[in-house]
């Protein structure tokens, strides 16, 4: 018995592990512990993974365990075990069932773990469906501001957009070559067909949309800033892992040595067309929010860089990006969270406005640094972990001979750093106002458990072997088994 | 491409489009069409309206249409495994019995969250 449930251990914990915080919430049992008793279950799921069964695949092929799954799935689960830690003390100026929260990030959790690990393009979408409809109810969350809805409701709409994409894409892969396996169909379209390379483009951009790359990027800045913010850190890092993981998956297997398909332009196209929105559209920002949703468009931009020609060093530069940045970007919405005043919900959306971060140094000096480190380690200034991936992206590309690329990437990032050191500039420089955020906080100081092992994170850029050695060992093996290893290891 | 095979799927819907058409258009042209107050009043039982269409009604409303439509469901799906019982096994037996469990643990959460309380 014990050994047929083995490989989906992890995400069994997490989902009875859901239901059982869920039911001990609504009978008003240990409702002080239950985040505490979430962040256990999320460790005891990293255990379980990387305890768990070696790699292959299971249950008739329909899941897929590898060194990349792994991976993704740890990453998952380090991100949101961050997220618990540090919103444990911060939930109580919202107006938020905390409890229900995290029962929701866990069964987004869920899902994501099934995305990453899926074989079968229904199970991708039962995956898809589970972790989409945690994150709507993420943002709807706070019930009684009627941002939140509206964000949630264009959240909902758009994401059913999605769906229909991916399923119109599915049966067109079926209608192709009869499979719904995912190994079957990456084997079959080497032959190429018209059918199965326009159901292919349409599922991943059903993923695309997910990431919030530039045609379909539209909803991020709105759902964004809507939500409330420890709904917008789950949903800017945790959703955002997973699709990149399963963009990689497909794109590394649908178009890889596929030379009856050449998608290189179309992916160029889309990465030059976000890195411009995201580094013209945030200089007009005056949202907190909205700006880090628009500038993330110019990161996954950049990111999809990686795998215009698809290649084991792009995969794992994507990975190491992707990755590093979600966690800069917690951290970022974390420290704004913990400048939150206690107030009316329906004040929230204007609680971010950037001119109240005017003069932050002198009223919160330590939120003032932690915020500066992430921005420039956003901007990928060199000392900061931040550099790193940006680095290896560029590098990637140069190698491959792609200058318009290469040109486009350059500008953009510059024009990202102005941006970036403008609100450096209005914490350090400006003076503070009546209306700046954080005077009449109380902080927690228990949040410096959270924040020195951030900044720690963040100046590992100035130690480069270990980042090597991290890189070497473990992001470089699961790009190749997502590449290499595609069909002779793992299916044999 | 071969999409010959699907011929036939194209006449069906051609054919579905056409007759829906002709006998719209023919009821459209040839019918005889009178219009006066009470005809078009919105009709409430025998009752004269007491309301506008357009008011603002209770959320609950709502809510019970989503818990009959999921319990529903589930009778829908739990008629034909109890039919093919047999037949199917008992790894359908697990299959229905954890969808019963999430929809179990579902039916508490909302039963305590006083989703089924009328007042």
């Amino acid at each position: 018995m014990i050994e047929l449930i083995k490989p989906i251990l992890p995400e069994m914990i997490l989902f009875f592990g859901a239901c059982l915080v869920l039911l001990l919430d609504v009978f008003q049992k240990f409702v002080d512990h239950l985040m505490n008793l979430s962040s256990v279950l999320l460790v005891l799921c990293i255990v379980a993974i990387v305890l768990g069964v070696p790699d292959g695949v299971y249950y008739h092929n329909l899941c897929v365990i590898s060194m990349f799954t792994g991976l993704f799935k740890i990453a998952l689960l380090t991100l949101a075990l961050f997220q618990f830690l540090a919103t444990s003390f911060l939930m109580d100026k919202y107006a938020l069932n905390k409890n229900e929260h995290s029962v929701m990030v866990l069964f987004l959790i869920v899902g994501a773990c099934v995305m990453v690990s899926a074989n079968h393009l229904m199970l991708l979408y039962v995956g898809m469906e589970i972790q989409a409809l945690a994150a709507y109810t993420l943002v709807v969350m706070q019930r009684k501001s009627e941002y939140s809805a509206e964000a949630g409701v264009k959240y909902f709409i758009l994401g059913s957009l999605a769906s229909v994409l991916y399923l119109l894409g599915a049966s067109y892969l079926y209608g192709a070559y009869n499979t719904l396996y995912l190994h079957e169909i990456i084997t079959a379209i080497k032959a190429g067909s018209t059918l199965g390379g326009l159901g292919s483009i349409l599922v991943v951009s059903a993923f695309l949309f997910k990431v919030g790359l530039f045609p379909f990027h539209q909803w991020v800045p709105d759902v964004y800033q809507g939500a409330p913010t420890p709904s917008t850190s789950i949903i800017s890092t945790l959703s955002k892992v997973t699709a990149v993981a399963v963009v990689l998956k497909l794109i590394c297997g649908l178009f890889y040595d596929n030379k009856s398909l050449d998608t290189r332009w179309i992916f160029s196209a889309i990465a030059i067309l976000s890195m411009i929105v995201g580094a013209v559209v945030p200089i007009v920002q005056t949202h907190m929010k909205r700006f880090l949703g628009y500038s993330s468009i110019g990161h996954a931009g950049f990111m999809l860089m990686g795998i215009v020609n698809i290649h084991v060093v792009g995969v794992s530069s994507i990975i190491a990006y992707v990755l590093i940045y979600s966690l800069t970007l917690m951290m970022t919405l974390i420290c704004l969270m913990s400048l939150k005043d206690k107030r009316e919900p329906d004040e929230e959306r204007n609680d971010l406005e950037l001119s109240k971060l005017g003069g932050l140094s002198q009223v919160r000096p330590k939120h003032a640094f932690m915020l500066a480190v992430c921005f420039l380690s956003m901007a990928g200034m060199p000392p900061l972990i931040g550099f790193f991936p940006k680095l290896l992206i560029l590098q990637y590309i140069i190698n491959q001979g792609q200058m318009l690329l290469t040109v486009f990437a350059i500008i953009t990032t510059v024009i990202s750093l102005f941006y970036y050191l403008k609100i450096i500039k209005l914490m350090y420089i400006d003076m503070p106002t009546k209306q700046s955020i954080g005077i009449s906080v109380n902080v927690n100081m228990r949040l410096l458990w959270v924040f020195i092992p951030a900044v720690i994170i963040q100046l590992l850029g100035c130690y480069i072997p270990i980042l090597q050695t991290i890189y070497v060992q473990y992001v470089t093996p699961a790009a190749e088994t997502l590449i290499i290893g595609t069909n002779e290891k793992i299916y044999s | 491409m071969n999409l010959e095979e699907y011929l036939p799927i194209l006449v069906f819907v051609g054919a579905g489009v056409f007759i829906a058409t002709v006998f719209v258009a023919l009821a459209f042209i040839r019918g005889h069409r009178t219009v006066y107050d009470d005809k078009i009043a919105p009709y409430e039982c025998g009752f004269d309206a007491f309301n506008t269409g357009r008011i603002r009604f209770d959320i609950r409303y709502y809510l019970v249409a989503i818990l009959f439509v999921l319990f529903d469901l589930e009778v829908a799906l739990l008629f034909p495994w109890a039919v093919t019982f047999l037949e199917l096994g008992w790894s359908a037996f697990a299959g229905v019995f954890s969808f019963l469990f999430i929809l179990l643990i579902g039916f508490i959460y909302e039963w305590k969250k006083g989703a089924l309380e009328w007042d």
